[in-house]
């Protein structure tokens, strides 16, 4: 395998898609619905390069193969059903998302691969979700929203990491749903004004989020968890990882459980996909971030299929240097995923 | 040119006399009450017997100070200008001074009639207490963001005080600072010339934000690293929302947040600029070129690498040489040392880093000898 | 060439720094050695030094709080223990165990330390010359 695409937003054309997958009381609320859903945090994106939702899995599939893909791993369009006021409705979505994407993508189409979808704010209905996937081949990860009321490393999510890790399955954050519903708003400093302002702000979710999960000893009682970051660059890790390791080392006392430095819990505990990169002025300015942040076994290769407004996705790799390719392009992703990526079908 | 010498002159420094200007010095107050002869008698009720402020509820286990700049016989580091002097200024070869306080956290309090006062009180008591007296003190025009009208006409007031060289505020907002809501207080700035400071601290207090946009984190650890975040916030919106076009003479501080997370936020930003121009039609050009001569961090806590050199490439990412200024943090325990923390950097970068950034971030005002 | 420059280098010998007697359990003495200044500590009855230089940021650590800390332990579990042991640099807070001088976050980061000898009722150090560590 050459190419494997971490992070592909498939998408439903209608509600419709996956209102056969929901139970009969939430198939009226979606149909009666005339149109109202899940909360929305307010930002539209405006570009003249919007590309059309992903919604023909024979498409998308054309379209990643001609470029050399192989395994394309699909994280869907919808993040922000972990903060969703309703628990029980969000369960349900999830629920119908997963069957949606199991029987019209990743059964019939042996290039994708699927993630379980879950509702993080209740987490004994989360691990029920993924109780129930976990031996389905062609499903590779749990999938949630970086979008949350609070941070990961709360021990009200260790039951989920422990069904994570109980099944070998890496856990993918996606970024999306900051400021809907009953998240915190996209910025610890408040609402941002525009969708390219809230999108810039987006990767602060995933420092707070690794920051807590480290702190709170997520990899000391889960060492078998991995965590996939979604779309959220690698520049800042650095500065993060550096600020935090300092100051734990002046705290310890509070979280004695720490048997290692933070940076020793990132770097092996992380991954990080590739679309999009920051930019960056020199040219060698790519290769040393990458070293910096371990890229030759953390960073794994994404398109953001259909969402690439931000520049060709293999360009951004093409710039890497030589040495991190085979491993950013597949090789990371193989390991982490293992046999999941390989086998398509019981 | 010693203190006490220069307390007497009253030319312009020449900055090549200068060792180091200090951009964070939390100078205290020895009791509230200190504020009384500034303060109406109608607001005094509010201030005897403590503030009784919103409070955040993280905090390092120590004492939150260095602890061997704690005065034995009254346990006060930071509240007697001679005391500073002599354990920091003298000590570190620092020549001059920014006071910025410890009443930032005045920016998410809530009455804002009470802050107007207090306010005005607290930079009227740094004016006589610490600026006045002392040429090696500059003082901060503390301002609360959540007022901007009232926050302008402060600055408006003290902006032509010599010994004033930055306007000050709580990182901790309500909204980003690049919100139009906020302008007024750039608009008296940039009249006055002086840039704004933003400081570290209130995050998750009183009216604020949580201090991450997941929500409240649990341990002091968490929280204190989470602050870069509260900066980067500010720094997006500032650069997105155009304020820069408005107000192209201004400069902006982050200060105690953190350096080299900025190589992220401009490349993120530019990054998705060329894809979502349309929505910022009031931007001309690439986020990242705003920033130069706009944007200035200070080193305080300065990142700590496994190996100092790799510093290095990500502070020529970010211009160091134009936008980096140098901090004690005196007297916090995550005091960085002038001494020892910079022993990575070329010294043509910490030269710039020192005295002359900071000279471009306050104006040549910084380089007079204020007292009267 | 090499045996000069040999006999220039200060060789270490034994330092008298306190009687037993003024330093009892649970003190320490703060004291200038051939050249450095270093803190003694008397630990439940065990006399140790250690040089008052944080090798962080350079704080003189040795004026530090003594006490206990949390050790090691699993997720969300507080144990309490090493009281008297634990020295806290007064700056950034890092704890160094006095009785080996390492930090607690990274056996490999220690301050230095030197021999400590009890002979008639006296305290000695062995340290080398100015210019040593």
């Amino acid at each position: 395998m050459r190419i494997v695409d971490t992070d592909v937003h498939h998408s439903f054309a209608s509600w419709h898609a996956i209102v056969p997958y929901l139970p009969p009381a939430f198939q009226r609320r979606v149909i009666d619905g005339r149109g109202r859903g899940l909360a929305r945090h307010g930002f539209r994106k405006i570009s003249e390069f919007a590309a059309p939702l992903a919604t023909d899995p024979s498409t998308v599939a054309g379209a990643l193969t001609a470029r050399g893909v192989d395994r394309a791993i699909l994280n869907g369009s919808i993040h922000s059903l972990g903060v969703q006021p309703n628990m029980d409705f969000a369960a349900a979505i999830a629920r119908a998302i997963n069957c949606w994407t199991f029987e019209s993508w990743v059964r019939p189409h042996p290039l994708f691969r699927g993630s379980i979808l879950i509702a993080q704010q209740d987490p004994a209905a989360a691990v029920a979700e993924i109780e129930h996937w976990a031996a389905t081949p062609g499903m590779v990860q749990v999938l949630m929203c970086s979008a949350s009321e609070s941070p990961y490393g709360r021990r009200q999510y260790h039951p989920i990491y422990a069904a994570c890790e109980r099944h070998g399955l890496p856990l993918a954050l996606h970024l999306g749903g900051e400021g809907a519903g009953v998240s915190a708003p996209s910025t610890p400093v408040g609402h941002p004004s525009t969708y390219f302002e809230w999108y810039s702000a987006l990767p602060q979710a995933y420092m707070a989020h690794l920051t807590s999960m480290v702190s709170e000893g997520v990899f000391e009682r889960f060492p078998g968890l991995r965590v996939v970051l979604c779309e959220g660059g690698i520049a800042w890790l650095p500065h993060v990882v550096w600020r935090f390791e300092k100051n734990f080392k002046a705290v310890r006392a509070e979280t004695p459980w720490l048997s290692k430095l933070p940076s020793a819990y990132v770097w092996k505990h992380f991954r990080f996909t590739s679309y999009p990169l920051e930019e960056f002025r020199r040219e060698q300015d790519l290769g040393f971030l990458m070293r910096l942040v371990h890229g030759e076994t953390t960073v794994m290769f994404s398109t953001g299929y259909p969402d690439t407004e931000f520049g060709d996705p293999f360009a951004m790799v093409d710039s890497l240097p030589e040495r991190y390719r085979e491993a950013v392009l597949a090789g990371t992703a193989l390991t982490l995923y293992g046999g999941r990526l390989a086998v398509a079908r019981a | 040119m010693t203190v006490a010498e220069s307390r007497q002159s009253r030319t312009i420094r020449d900055r090549i006399t200068l060792n180091a200007i200090d951009t964070d010095i939390h100078q205290d107050l020895a009791s509230p009450n200190e504020l009384l002869p500034f303060l109406a008698a109608e607001w005094h009720p509010s201030v005897r017997g403590g503030l009784g402020f919103a409070a955040r509820g993280w905090h390092n286990s120590g004492s939150g100070l260095m602890e061997d700049s704690i005065r034995e016989e009254d346990g006060l580091c930071a509240a007697d200008p001679d005391w500073v002097v002599d354990k920091l200024m003298d000590r570190y070869r620092i020549d001059l001074g920014i006071l910025t306080g410890t009443m930032i956290g005045v920016g998410v309090q809530h009455s804002t009639r009470f802050l107007a006062a207090l306010t005005r009180a607290y930079n009227d008591w740094v004016l006589e207490r610490w600026v006045r007296p002392y040429d090696c003190f500059k003082g901060s025009i503390l301002v609360t963001a959540q007022d901007p009208a009232e926050a302008a006409r402060e600055i408006r007031r003290l902006g032509s005080e010599a010994g004033m060289v930055q306007v000050l505020m709580s990182s901790a907002a309500r909204m980003p600072y690049g919100n139009r809501f906020y302008w007024p207080i750039y608009a008296a700035a940039q009249e006055y010339d002086l840039p704004v400071g933003i400081h570290v601290g209130a995050e998750g207090t009183g009216i604020a934000n949580p201090p991450t946009s997941v929500g409240y984190p649990s341990t002091y650890l968490e929280f204190h690293s989470d602050h870069s975040q509260t900066m980067m916030g500010h720094c997006v919106s500032m650069l997105a929302d155009g304020v820069f076009e408005e107000y192209g003479d201004l400069r902006f501080g982050f200060i105690e947040g953190g350096i080299v997370w900025a190589p992220h936020i401009l490349g993120r930003m530019d990054r998705s600029y060329r894809a979502l121009k349309a929505e910022v039609p009031w931007l001309t050009r690439l986020p990242s070129e705003y920033f130069l001569g706009r944007l200035f961090w200070s080193t305080q806590p300065i990142e700590e690498p496994p190996d100092g050199s790799d510093l290095i490439p990500l502070l020529e990412m970010m211009h160091a040489d134009r936008t980096v200024i140098f901090a004690s943090d005196y007297p916090h325990w995550d005091f960085d040392n002038p001494h020892t923390a910079f022993r990575h950097f070329p010294p043509e970068l910490k030269r710039r880093v020192f005295v002359d950034n900071v000279i471009d971030y306050c104006g040549e005002r910084v380089l007079r000898h204020h007292r009267p | 060439m090499a045996a000069a420059w040999q006999s220039r280098v200060p060789e270490p010998r034994l330092e008298y720094v306190a009687a037993v007697e003024d330093l009892p359990p649970g003190s320490r003495k703060i004291l200038r050695v051939r050249g450095r200044e270093i803190g003694v500590f008397n630990v439940d009855g065990r006399v140790y030094a250690l040089k008052n230089v944080c090798v962080h940021q350079g704080a003189r650590v040795c004026l530090g709080k003594v006490s206990g800390t949390t050790l090691p332990s699993h997720v969300y579990e507080f144990q309490y223990g090493h009281e008297g042991r634990i020295l806290r640099c007064p700056w950034h807070g890092w704890e160094y165990d006095v009785t080996t001088g390492q930090s607690l976050f990274d056996p490999a980061v220690r301050v230095v330390t030197y021999p400590v000898t009890i002979v008639n009722g006296g305290i000695y150090v062995r340290v080398g010359g100015a210019g040593t560590v």
